[in-house]
């Protein structure tokens, strides 16, 4: 990547960096922690706790939530719509993927609860490649 | 629509990062409405008016082959 001075990032665009890792490294962190003690089986996950501990992900997951929505606020007006076009991506992705694996599921298309978490995985990589791809002739 | 935002920066010898952190918007919005891909709001055209001294319509210009047709 470029860094010389004509293309370095702008006060605020070094701000919004910062601030958008220090909001969305909790949760990072929690998520990666919640990974772990469910593939070990630790603190009870895999026993009577695997509710509890299953039912932990969505506090990260609020918390990410949390990051994009001050993200959004804090970004330019021209970030701002970039940055909502490719939600709009990402969220029409997950929309049609699981109505669709759901229409699957109702017609006895074999066990395809996997396929949610694949659509939510899938959702999020192309929100961010939409992100990529608006942004990327002007970096 | 088109401007005069790149003519006036480079006469000032600004690059488009100084810029960036006169308006308080990041390099990207700057390259995005120098390159007309991007028609800023009022507010941050004012606010552009202001940094170089001129008036917006002396900055902004209607496009004739894309305005036009709106």
């Amino acid at each position: 990547m470029d860094k010389s001075p004509k293309n370095r990032q702008s006060r605020s665009d070094t701000a919004r960096a910062r601030a958008w890792l220090l909001d969305w490294l909790p949760a990072l962190v929690a998520l990666g922690l919640l990974s772990l003690i469910a593939e070990f089986g630790l603190f009870g996950s895999a026993d009577s706790w695997k509710l509890f501990w299953s039912l932990l992900n969505l506090a990260p997951g609020l918390w990410i939530v949390r990051a994009v929505v001050r993200g959004l606020r804090r970004a330019d007006e021209y970030q701002r719509r970039c940055q909502l076009e490719a939600l709009a991506i990402g969220f029409g992705v997950l929309i049609t993927a699981i109505y669709t694996v759901g229409l699957l599921q109702a017609a006895g298309v074999g066990d395809l609860r996997q396929m949610v978490q694949l659509s939510f995985l899938a959702s999020i990589l192309i929100w961010i490649a939409a992100l990529l791809f608006k942004t990327s002739r002007t970096r | 629509m088109k401007n005069r935002l790149r003519e006036l920066r480079v006469v000032r010898r600004w690059s488009q990062t100084d810029l960036a952190d006169r308006l308080d918007v990041s390099r990207q919005t700057i390259y995005a409405i120098e390159t007309g891909r991007y028609d800023p709001s009022l507010p941050l055209a004012f606010k552009i008016a202001a940094v170089f001294g001129e008036p917006i319509e002396g900055l902004f210009f209607p496009d004739e082959d894309t305005d036009s047709a709106t």
